[in-house]
């Protein structure tokens, strides 16, 4: 006997870059995924709830969580101003009905938001249904050095926020180690990137599987405690020659999640 | 003598950029105004080397409405000069005539190395004599300027053919550019600066070393950096490790994704590359892990050059 908790498995559309967010619907729905994460990008459609709401009512696919758009390479998406990405985002996932915002810390050039970023955002947590997901993330380093690229930190037991997302990337390349992570946040653990790291300096986005970091464990773990957040297949595809091969990896990404996604039953 | 307004006009590689000072006896030289047109004369250069028409043309309307703006801020008198774009056209002389003619202004076409002097000067009047002695690098659009002294003037000055512009234009062609493109630029930015490092590794070890220019200021704030609209007073640093983990990132970023980033301007984002590979290399090879920005440059230098002689007069 085994026992799957409620938690819903997602497609990331940043999984199937450098396709289209409309794409992404569409192979989200083929492949059997639950609903889909959307990547806030330079792709137009992705920063259009409208836009959004058509392609979900279009492949039945419910949109889980709304990802904000504050990567390096997203930084004018929307507006540069961080609080009303936020803003922005919330009203994106309300109107969508996606119980969750991913937010990553502030880059250090953001001192004014780091400052304020712990208590602003429990402010707006409390303005809004929308759970506001804080997304553990990675010192940088190149030849040897190593720098501290977020403020007030990239390590989410430093930071004192409701409610996190686990990347299984970025402990590979922060050298984390992802279950005793997992464990430490406990309740606070809202949502999972599902991902794989080999431990380079390199943010890798492997297949689930194809890194060192224990992913079939944290999922049974998370399966044994009744988790019922959401799992969000966030893998990077760019090398695929063509749409056979990006679907193989995305589907062997989500029978590596319902596989593991289980528990054994206590007795 | 009594306060008066002068202006100094800078044509330098990338903007036309006039700065209107009140100038009296012991005045600090804060700018009351200042007025910036956009010029990229790096992108007129035709396969010799000669300032297109086009560029010459935004030249002279570029200096006609810097004079307009000049006239109408009471200005009584205004010092303009040019650096390297001008100064390495085969067609420069020329160009000035025209400028002479349409606009009667005289443009003074600086060499690298007063450049470097007076940069030099600004940044020891901004920090003092309790700074010692001094390291002053800048990355302009067509050269980067050092500078290294315990006085005013100073002992060794060097200007080589790194600026961030010309670096881009000759040497990075693609969007973003090639691995081997980077890796080659790289090597030939380590052997110019190979170079000229004797005379400055002699010349004894800074006890504080300096940055000035838009390069090295747009590097300072990815790095964590106050933005600018903190003013001019707040410390402002770049350290050797944040520029590390910072170029191979901005290797692979494009033009239009570098625009992301704080401070970088779509007319900026191209040239910021070369720009910090300059930057890694000179902190590399003169050994320096911490370079503090200073926020006068050569404007400012000239406009110090010139109260000092009101001052005398």
């Amino acid at each position: 006997m085994v026992r799957v908790p409620g938690a819903k498995v997602a497609l990331s559309t940043a999984s199937c870059y450098p396709e289209t967010c409309t794409t992404a619907f569409e192979m989200a729905a083929d492949l059997g995924f639950d609903g889909v994460e959307v990547m806030v990008w330079t792709d137009p459609v992705s920063q259009d709830p409208d836009a959004l709401r058509a392609l979900s009512d279009r492949f039945a696919m419910p949109i889980l969580a709304i990802h904000a758009p504050c990567l390096l390479l997203t930084q004018r998406v929307w507006t540069t101003d961080p609080w009303t990405k936020l803003q922005r985002a919330r009203e994106a996932a309300e109107k969508l009905a996606a119980p969750t915002v991913v937010v990553h810390p502030p880059f250090r050039w953001q001192r004014e938001y780091a400052r304020e970023f712990v208590t602003g955002l429990a402010r707006m947590q409390d303005e809004s249904g929308v759970v506001f997901a804080v997304e553990n993330m990675f010192p940088w380093r190149a030849r040897g050095r190593e720098v501290a690229a977020y403020l007030p930190h990239w390590d989410l037991l430093e930071l004192d926020v409701p409610a996190t997302t686990l990347d299984l990337s970025h402990t590979a390349v922060s050298g984390s180690d992802a279950l005793a992570v997992c464990d430490a946040l406990g309740d606070r653990l809202a949502h999972v990137h599902l991902a794989d790291g080999a431990g380079s300096n390199k943010d890798e986005h492997l297949v689930p599987g194809r890194g060192s970091q224990p992913c079939a464990e944290v999922l049974e773990r998370l399966a044994a405690r009744g988790y019922a957040g959401c799992v969000v297949l966030e893998i990077n595809t760019r090398r695929a020659v063509n749409r056979d091969e990006r679907e193989a990896d995305l589907a062997e990404g989500l029978a590596f999640a319902r596989f593991n996604l289980a528990a054994e039953a206590a007795t | 003598m009594g306060a008066m307004r002068l202006a100094v006009l800078d044509v330098g590689s990338n903007t036309v950029h006039l700065l209107v000072v009140d100038a009296h006896r012991g005045a600090r030289p804060l700018p009351a105004s200042s007025y910036k047109s956009d010029l990229h004369l790096a992108e007129h250069l035709s396969d010799d080397g000669n300032i297109d028409d086009a560029g010459a043309d935004a030249l002279v309307s570029a200096i006609k409405s810097s004079l307009t703006v000049a006239e109408g801020q009471g200005t009584e008198d205004m010092m303009a000069f040019a650096t390297s774009a001008l100064r390495e056209a085969p067609n420069g002389p020329g160009l000035l005539e025209r400028v002479h003619r349409e606009t009667g202004v005289d443009l003074e076409v600086l060499t690298g190395r007063d450049e470097a002097r007076l940069t030099f000067l600004a940044v020891r009047r901004w920090f003092g004599w309790s700074a010692g002695r001094l390291l002053v690098l800048d990355i302009g659009g067509g050269s980067l300027e050092i500078a290294l002294g315990i006085d005013e003037e100073p002992a060794l000055t060097e200007s080589l053919p790194l600026g961030a512009g010309r670096l881009t234009r000759d040497r990075l062609p693609g969007d973003p550019p090639t691995k081997d493109d980077v890796k080659a630029l790289r090597k030939y930015i380590r052997t110019e600066l190979g170079r000229i490092l004797r005379p400055f590794r002699a010349g004894g070890a800074p006890d504080h070393a300096v940055a000035t220019s838009k390069t090295f200021r747009q590097l300072a704030r990815i790095t964590g950096s106050p933005p600018s609209s903190e003013g001019l007073m707040v410390a402002r640093t770049l350290s050797a490790a944040d520029l590390d983990v910072w170029v191979p990132r901005l290797a692979e970023m494009s033009t239009a994704q570098r625009a992301q980033l704080p401070g970088v301007s779509p007319a900026r984002a191209p040239q910021l590359l070369a720009g910090a590979l300059v930057a890694q290399a000179t902190m590399d090879l003169f050994g320096l892990e911490t370079l503090t920005i200073c926020p006068w440059a050569l404007r400012e230098g000239i406009i110090l050059r010139r109260l000092d002689w009101i001052e005398g007069s």
